[in-house]
């Protein structure tokens, strides 16, 4: 079951990765890319993000990787849960919105 | 610096990215590699060539700190510790293989062991037979009376071509300087070699021997641990029982394939054996004549002598060849009496598993029976190599002591082996051969005669129940599994897994 706190506080690298996925990063490996953190950190920080409720994954359409001649990949996305925590962190780390700057998301 | 090839790169690292989801649990596998090797394909994609190697070494890292993680999380949520080690069927196997490749590797390693897994380096060890009274046991005792074979010699000529004697002795051996080392030591006629036809005992420095001077060979093991490999012992005299002996070669490793255990081999000419008293028992070993072995599958023949008593004395002749598959033999029947054993331990029957032909196809089945097969064959071969390892290693030197040993063990082992080989296949799914989990108590023995009670099993997976009576009845006897259809399934899988797909 998720683990859903009342008022769960994040540590700065999970509210660094939230805000990635946030702003748009919305796969593994541009979360990497946008934070700057390693891929032994980020994916599992994921996981853990999605089994505590706050983003959820989906497999892209097999049709679309296919006529683009790539595997499909998984997308990321934050739930009701995780914005509501996302804003909270955002109070406790100021900085992180002006180091991940809003993006337009991209639609998959 | 030179930069590989990008194909072959994409496929070392999908390798490296297989070998890092075995850390991951059985049911999260699968699709925590789809993602990996996704997010790979486009690493390598999106990177320059001149980072690329560096940046895609250190994202596959990170798969396996990814893979540890996830699979300390599970394991932490208590939620799927069936995937553990010993769950799947195939690390099961894998395991019983290592063991298997590990006992092996171990009779390879001790000289005795590994004496019985080599073919003798013997000119046809099958015509080579070792001879021992019928009444003896086995060949591993010394049976024959040295004036019998003196009779031999002399009367046995149509049906063997060629026979010597020996005796295993312990005796301190005098190496000089005042060393004495205590050596088991064959004491043999001096045609033991002729009539072994080897080349394991080297004769290409002929020592020159005083006439009435006798030679011994030192086995190789004997000549490392007792004379420090002294590449100078050849030629050298030593006293044996107080006499003079002249040191002549040195045995090859696994030379000595018959009867005892033997750290030097004492040749003797006809004056030297005839001081033994008629009644000494030792080994006869002797070649065959070929016109009584034709038939190459013959390895035991019968030969009945007169004796002084009016009567007849039978004796075998057991093939070299044969001798050196007594380990086996001796495995054999100590695994057949296991089996016979076994249903005085256990119950032998698996259960009663209803058929099911959409849940459990032919294949499926199948699957469940190659996997007991696989397991059953692993197991023994496992015990065989073990048995023989801890024969070698805790038995006195004696051969008869040993095979006793290892009798002992084998049975003891066997029988261990096939009650937990019946109880591993009771307690699995019979659809996805993992172990079933979570056992709880079912029912009250006080309505015993009403509703059944025992335990109650489930396969994590959601493919059904495992029932097992705390007391066997006309109407419960055995454990039954009662099959789940698939509706059931997302109950049984923690919410993490259920994904969109």
């Amino acid at each position: 079951m998720p683990h859903m706190g009342v008022d769960p506080k994040l540590s700065h690298t999970a509210a660094l990765i939230l805000r990635a996925i946030s702003a748009g990063y919305i796969y593994g490996f541009s979360v990497m890319e946008m934070t700057g953190l390693p891929s032994g950190t980020v994916y599992p920080a994921m996981r853990r993000l999605e089994r505590d409720g706050l983003i959820q994954s989906k497999w892209e359409a097999e049709a679309i990787a296919t006529a683009e001649q790539r595997p499909p990949r998984k997308y990321y996305k934050l739930t009701r849960a995780g914005k509501t925590t996302l804003d909270a962190s955002l109070k406790r780390y100021p900085l992180l919105e002006k180091l991940i700057p809003q993006t337009e998301v991209e639609h998959v | 610096m030179r930069y590989l090839p990008l194909g072959f790169l994409l496929r070392a690292y999908a390798v490296a990215l297989c070998c890092a989801s075995w850390i991951v649990p059985d049911e999260e596998r699968e699709e925590w590699l789809k993602e990996w090797k996704a997010e790979l394909w486009h690493v390598v994609h999106q990177n320059a060539a001149a980072s690329m190697q560096q940046v895609t070494a250190a994202f596959v890292g990170g798969a396996f700190r990814d893979a540890y993680t996830l699979s300390a999380d599970l394991g932490r949520a208590g939620e799927k510790r069936s995937y553990a080690f010993g769950s799947s069927p195939v690390r099961c196997l894998l395991f019983l293989l290592l063991l298997g490749l590990a006992s092996v590797s171990v009779a390879f390693l001790l000289p005795g062991t590994r004496a019985a897994l080599l073919p003798p380096p013997y000119q046809d060890a099958r015509t080579l037979v070792i001879v021992s009274r019928d009444n003896a046991s086995n060949s591993f005792f010394p049976s024959v009376a040295l004036g019998e074979f003196r009779y031999w010699q002399r009367a046995a000529q149509g049906v063997f071509s060629d026979l010597a004697f020996y005796q295993i002795i312990q005796k301190q051996v005098h190496a000089g300087h005042g060393a004495t080392v205590k050596l088991s030591i064959a004491r043999a006629s001096d045609n033991l070699l002729d009539v072994m036809q080897t080349s394991a005992f080297p004769t290409t420095e002929p020592v020159r021997t005083a006439k009435g001077t006798s030679r011994l060979i030192l086995s190789d093991a004997a000549w490392r641990k007792y004379f420090r490999a002294d590449p100078q012992i050849i030629g050298r005299v030593v006293f044996v029982m107080g006499k003079r002996v002249t040191v002549t070669s040195i045995a090859s490793p696994d030379a000595w394939r018959l009867p005892g255990k033997a750290d030097a081999w004492l040749l003797e000419d006809a004056d030297g054996i005839d001081t033994l008293s008629a009644d000494s028992m030792g080994y006869v070993v002797a070649r065959m004549q070929s016109s009584l072995t034709r038939d190459p599958s013959q390895n035991r023949w019968h030969m009945t002598v007169p004796n002084n008593n009016g009567g007849v004395d039978g004796f075998a002749c057991t093939s070299v060849r044969q001798y050196a598959r007594e380990p086996f033999i001796s495995f054999a029947f100590a695994a057949l009496l296991a089996l016979l054993a076994l249903p005085a331990t256990t119950s032998l029957p698996l259960g009663e598993y209803p058929f099911n032909p959409r849940q459990q196809p032919l294949s499926l089945r199948l699957r469940r029976w190659v996997f007991f097969a696989a397991k059953l064959i692993l197991i023994l071969f496992v015990v065989c190599f073990a048995s023989l390892d801890v024969a070698q290693m805790f038995a006195p030197a004696q051969t008869a002591d040993l095979q006793c040993v290892q009798m002992i063990v084998a049975f003891a082992a066997t029988l261990a082996a096939l009650r937990w080989t019946l109880r591993d296949q009771r307690r699995r799914c019979p659809v996805c051969l993992q172990l079933l989990r979570h056992p709880v108590r079912v029912g009250q023995p006080s309505r015993n005669f009403l509703a059944w009670n025992g335990t109650e099993l489930i396969c994590v997976v959601g493919h059904g129940f495992l029932h097992v009576p705390e007391l066997p009845t006309s109407w419960f006897s055995t454990q039954r599994w009662l099959y789940l259809d698939a509706s059931w399934k997302s109950i049984f899988r923690p919410p993490e897994i259920v994904r969109t797909t």
